[in-house]
């Protein structure tokens, strides 16, 4: 009983449990389960509330909202907003930086706190993985202002770290202006982030792996398994549908890249390459003060997230990962 | 056990590498504790990476003299506290029902809950929603629009579903309710996932301020730590270009990058020390829990 | 990014502030302020009726308004707000806003829920207006504001919003001098100067050759590179060091981005003639590696200053920050800077030292319809602008602030003692208000005179020049001058700044265009390496510019001037 109650094996043997369904009425099924119901219906009405109700908002989308006037005698304009939206070249450029590096942060955090935790569980001192678990993830803590100021003097062509190093060992000549380079930029960024949440989201797959079957473990030692072997046969599978269900969530979140980073480390000579579609609804709407502008930008990204979503849902389940929806 | 050669490099390697990630992330840690440190005119020169140059405390002396720091911090830990312990429940709640899959709205709650982390009506509609609400220069402000994390949820709902089905079911036979069930057997094999999950929550609600800027500025008995610390910042940034018009010999204002340093101190520390201690207890749990087996 | 418009108008504010000084003056036409140089307070006929009117009839039973500040350390709980209440029954109520003051005034105008006295700046002051937020004000100063009316004098039309009304209070200028902390926004480093021998340095050339020679003989200072000229690029700053140098080193008055020339044409900046070569300028420093390789990803040159490595550069005094002061606790007197006025050639005849008559464009006091007898509101402010006001709140208490010395008002020796001891002085005093314009308190200048003769405010070149070291004493000395000020050229009156102006909402999207082409193609001309690649990127610039609406914009700014001069040719003629 013990055994089973800790062991994880996924449970593929989804046999059809839909049997009350059709054979008694609703009434019953309510009946049935009320517990169920109690626990789950009020919580998600508290997220309507919250989340669904504000959407009103969107009608401001269509409209030329001005505060004063508010939603009710503001003028409506139809798709003026959204058009203009498509027809500037440079939200296309910014739509372009905004996706590939969500795709690059999404990718290489996902594969970096994976691998992190995978090697902390191979660690055998506990002491020395608290402390290092604790350690890495000191970082997220941080804010974007303190880790770009960080990053910026590492790479300054002013007496930087890196510069000195690299000039000290003959490898460049002269000091590298990185921050100046629009293609080193994407790297810059990439790095950066990593660097200050991998420790944070190792959290969720050591907790993962945390609650696999130690007898698993002993099991394949005793068969000899390799370190290689029992990572590939036991932590990975374990750790899979997690990490599958949160890939789903974030491929949702490329588009809304907030731009905190991207602004603090970038400048003018990388704009072309830093700014992504955030600063620009931040910089064309808010600051121009049209929010209709910014409310149609808003549901553009509600749209595509969703449809991204969707659409790797669809994949996950034709390849019969785990799901979100 | 035996130790191949390969072990013994894959361990070495492990952990010179584990050392040297720890090393580079902890650098901005000790690289603002440092700064903290400095003296606020000297920081501005430059050049502190893991030493102070100058040591003072006058950084904190500054924070910790704003009025109602203390109280402010309280307040904060209680909204942490309650707000963890009230939204753990809440999450769980919710995961185990949408975890269960002979529950017949289970697709249709799931769906709209997913929905959510990806739309958002923006602020106007949801500040009013709030002043509506009733909830402005309220406590409940801090808690229940923050009842649900959906994020959170689907984490723990996907943590139950990979439970084994067999204890459940044999539970369920021997007349155990879904609470039984949950309380007794669901949570008592969830302790790892349990508390990652509130160090989520106890870390949004220990960092969030935006809330109590907007909708709980105008009563000072709501002040949160994170907040009353901007106040400190702002105003430490505010003084270096506001000084004109008026005929006074400046006394030595203290540059921001020192104080900033010092705040984020001030606020770190307390939640960095809330992940190893949820892992102390729920570990201890898990190891009571398999005694009791 | 949101920031960038919002630090700039704030930048170009507090600059104005510094650069200006608060004046009363003449309408802007070419004379020297010599015309009717009577300061409004002196020359208005109304200041005996006034205090005669707002006496008796006054309503002191105490009254509280709120009031939204960002300033977490004013308090009412202080000498000189006690008297206010005293005088006037009125107490204020700060409410606080921590953060994006902006999005808060947008909440709470979607709200209908703000504070009884709203300090706008003026966009907003649009916004709240086109709402019905605020109430007209005009009614209310013709019955309860002499003292307000006394002292706007002939400037009291500019007041006027374009539909006739007054929705606004903020303080007026009744100086005729620049404030002697007014400073030239170039800087030099004290020990370049005196190496050379203290010579005259007037045009960037001079200012060229001069850091060159220095940094030959000195290429490294504390180990570190030296830096011959420094500037950032990051954010609103950009402003700071690649457009107002332009307009300082040419003399022009401080327009924001925009030249107006003779004939009242409107230009933007960075395509003149004059922009070009002042980024030939830069172009040649960095050339000769005397440009800080890293200004175009920096958002202040303070740290590099305050390493005493930066001979030169263009920073207003507010723009150094506490940098000037490490340096001396870092005990490099000689690093720190002189401010002097540096112009793009010989022949440049400076009318940079503008003043305006209002201080408009800043912050400044409206009152919400929903506030209960807006009178009293309003009796209070003109308390506050009447001398017995002005004295109170700029000089203090008699007697503990200051004392009265052969019929001149004097700071006391222990406010100043205790102003060198404790940064939160003026606060706790009540010197300090919020959101009045340029001074607090709605104060009507440094250098202006009130009624009895003697000076609105306290500071002067005597009390600036205490504030220096002995460096600077010397090197002031050696070119014969008592302060920066003096540095500076004659005040020009100017009816107001391009800048204050609400801008033109038909362009303003192209205006976004062309300062982003702007930012974007910049780097690339200081930072190219031959004559030939400089034409290449500044024509690539023009080019973009132009191409971003740049003969619509510069139209509707051309536009906006005009309209404006002649609403301040009828306000102040009629």
């Amino acid at each position: 009983m013990a055994d089973t109650a800790k062991s994880l094996v996924p449970s593929q043997t989804e046999v059809d449990r839909r049997h009350p369904r059709r054979r008694r009425g609703l009434g019953a099924l309510i009946a049935s389960q009320h517990q169920l119901l109690v626990m789950s219906v009020p919580f998600v009405l508290i997220v309507i509330l919250f989340s669904y109700v504000p959407l009103w908002g969107w009608i401001m989308a269509f409209q030329k909202y001005t505060l004063g006037k508010g939603i009710m005698h503001s003028p409506f304009v139809g798709l003026d907003n959204f058009k203009l939206l498509f027809k500037d070249e440079q939200f296309y450029h910014v739509l372009r930086n905004t996706l590939v590096m969500g795709v690059l942060n999404l990718v290489v955090s996902f594969v970096g706190a994976i691998a992190l935790a995978l090697l902390l569980n191979e660690v055998r001192a506990r002491f020395f993985k608290r402390t290092i678990q604790t350690i890495t993830y000191i970082p997220h803590f941080v804010s974007w202002v303190v880790i770009a100021n960080i990053v910026t003097q590492l790479l300054s062509p002013d007496g930087g770290t890196l510069n000195q190093i690299l000039v000290q060992l003959g490898i460049l000549n002269d000091p590298y202006y990185f921050m100046s380079n629009p293609k080193l930029f994407w790297l810059i960024h990439t790095i950066a982030n990593l660097w200050k949440e991998v420790g944070w989201n190792t959290i969720i797959y050591l907790a993962i792996l945390g609650g696999l079957n130690p007898e698993h473990y002993e099991a394949a030692e005793v068969d000899g398994a390799s370190r290689w072997a029992k990572m590939r046969y036991i932590s990975i599978p374990g750790l899979m549908p997690t990490a599958v269900l949160l890939l789903i969530i974030s491929v949702g979140w490329i588009i809304q890249s907030g731009y905190e980073s991207q602004f603090l480390l970038g400048n003018a000579m990388t704009i072309d390459y830093s700014e992504v579609l955030d600063l620009y609804a931040l910089r064309y709407s808010q600051q121009l003060g049209d929010y209709s502008y910014g409310v149609a930008i808003s549901m553009f990204k509600s749209v595509v997230s969703v449809l991204m979503v969707l659409g790797v849902n669809y994949l996950a389940r034709r390849t019969n990962q785990s799901r979100l929806l | 056990m035996n130790r191949t050669r390969g072990d013994y490099a894959f361990n070495t390697l492990n952990y010179a590498f584990l050392t040297l990630l720890g090393f580079a992330t902890v650098f901005p840690f000790l690289n603002l504790l440092a700064i903290s440190l400095n003296d606020t005119l000297d920081t501005m020169r430059g050049g502190i990476y893991l030493l102070p140059r100058k040591w003072t405390l006058l950084n904190y002396e500054i924070i910790f003299r704003e009025n109602g720091l203390l109280m402010a911090g309280v307040r904060s830990v209680i909204r942490t506290v309650l707000g963890t312990v009230l939204g753990l429940f809440c999450t769980t709640l919710l995961a185990y029902a949408l975890s269960r899959k002979e529950f017949f709205l289970r697709k249709q709650l799931n769906a709209v809950l997913v929905l959510t982390m990806y739309i958002n009506g923006g602020l106007i509609p949801t500040y009013l929603l709030i002043r509506n609400l009733h909830l402005m220069n309220h406590f409940a402000v801090y808690i229940l629009p923050l009842l649900i994390s959906v994020y959170n949820v689907i984490i723990m709902r996907s943590y139950f579903e990979q439970l084994p089905d067999g204890i459940i079911e044999s539970a369920k036979i021997d007349g155990a309710s879904d609470y039984q069930v949950l309380f007794r057997i669901v949570l008592q094999i969830s302790l790892p996932v349990l508390s990652t999950i509130a160090l989520f929550i106890a870390v949004m609600h220990w960092n969030s301020w935006f809330d109590n800027y907007l909708y709980a500025s105008r009563n000072q008995n709501l002040s949160l730590l994170q907040y009353t610390l901007q106040k400190v910042l702002i105003q430490s940034a505010n003084e270096i270009v506001s000084d004109n018009g008026h005929a006074n010999i400046q006394a030595i204002r203290n540059n921001p990058e020192s104080i900033r340093a010092a705040i984020t101190m001030v606020v770190t520390l307390p939640i960095l020390f809330v992940y190893p201690f949820l892992q102390k207890y729920f570990v201890k749990g898990i190891t009571i829990g398999a005694m009791k087996e | 990014m949101t920031m960038v418009k919002r630090k700039y108008g704030f930048a170009l504010g507090t600059s104005m502030v510094l650069l200006a000084g608060l004046a009363a003056g003449c309408s802007g036409s070419n004379n020297e302020g010599a015309a009717p140089s009577a300061s409004t307070s002196e020359s208005a006929p109304a200041s005996g009726s006034a205090s005669a009117s707002a006496a008796p009839s006054q309503d002191l039973s105490p009254i509280t308004y709120t009031i939204n500040t960002s300033d977490d350390k004013l308090t009412w709980d202080s000498p000189i707000t006690k008297k206010l209440t005293e005088k006037t029954g009125v107490s204020l109520k700060y409410d606080l806003t921590v953060g994006d003051q902006f999005q808060k005034w947008d909440l709470w105008l979607a709200s209908n829920d703000y504070p009884d006295i709203i300090s706008l700046d003026p966009k907003y002051t649009q916004k709240y207006k086109d709402a019905g937020a605020i109430i007209p004000l005009g009614d209310l100063i013709d019955q309860y504001g002499p003292h307000i009316k006394e002292k706007f004098g002939k400037y009291y039309n500019l007041l006027k919003d374009k539909d006739g009304k007054i929705y606004a209070l903020y303080n007026v200028n009744a100086s005729q001098e620049a404030s002697p902390d007014a400073t030239g926004s170039f800087i030099i480093q004290q020990d370049v100067l005196k190496e050379a021998g203290y010579p005259q340095v007037k045009t960037l050339d001079q200012l060229y050759e001069l850091i060159k020679a220095y940094k030959e003989k000195h290429p490294k200072v504390d180990g570190k590179e030296t830096i011959g000229f420094a500037a950032a690029m990051l954010s609103y700053t950009m402003n700071i060091s690649f457009n107002n140098p332009i307009v300082s080193s040419n003399g022009w008055p401080d327009n924001g981005n925009f030249k107006v020339e003779d004939n009242g044409d409107v230009n933007y900046i960075p395509v003149t003639e004059d922009a070009k070569s002042y980024y030939k300028f830069l172009n040649k420093l960095y050339r000769e590696g005397l440009f800080d390789k890293e200004a175009f990803s920096m958002d202040s040159i303070q740290a590099k200053i305050s390493q005493g490595r930066v001979l030169a550069a263009y920073a207003p005094g507010w723009f150094l920050g506490d940098s000037e002061k490490a340096l001396r606790a870092a005990g490099k007197p000689g690093s720190t800077y002189a401010h002097l006025p540096i112009y793009a050639n010989e022949n440049v005849e400076d009318h940079s030292n503008a003043m305006t008559p209002t201080a408009g464009g800043g912050l400044s006091w409206t009152i919400s319809a929903g506030a209960k007898n807006p009178e009293r509101i309003i009796q209070f402010i003109d308390y506050l602008f009447s001398d017995e006001g002005q004295v109170l709140t700029q000089w203090g208490i008699e007697g503990e602030d200051y004392n009265v010395e052969g019929g001149k008002r004097v700071v006391a020796e222990g406010l100043l003692a205790q102003r060198n001891a404790d940064p939160d002085v003026d606060y706790k005093r009540g010197f300090k208000s919020t959101g009045t314009g340029g001074a607090p308190w709605f104060g009507i200048g440094n250098g202006a005179k009130l009624a009895d003769g003697d000076y609105a405010t306290p500071l002067t070149k005597d009390s600036v020049v205490q504030t220096y070291d002995d460096t600077t004493k010397e090197t002031l000395a050696a070119y014969g001058k008592q302060v920066w000020a003096d540095f500076l050229p004659q005040v020009n009156f100017v009816p107001g700044y391009l800048w204050q102006l609400t801008p033109p909402e038909s362009v303003k999207v192209q205006q976004q265009k062309i300062d982003d082409a702007w930012r974007k193609n910049l780097p690339k001309i200081v930072m190219s390496k031959s004559d030939t690649e400089f034409e290449g990127a500044w024509t690539t610039m023009v080019n973009s510019i132009q191409k971003s609406g740049l003969d619509d914009m510069n139209k509707a700014y051309t536009q906006l001037w005009a309209d404006f001069n002649a609403t301040y040719e009828s306000t102040i003629g009629g």
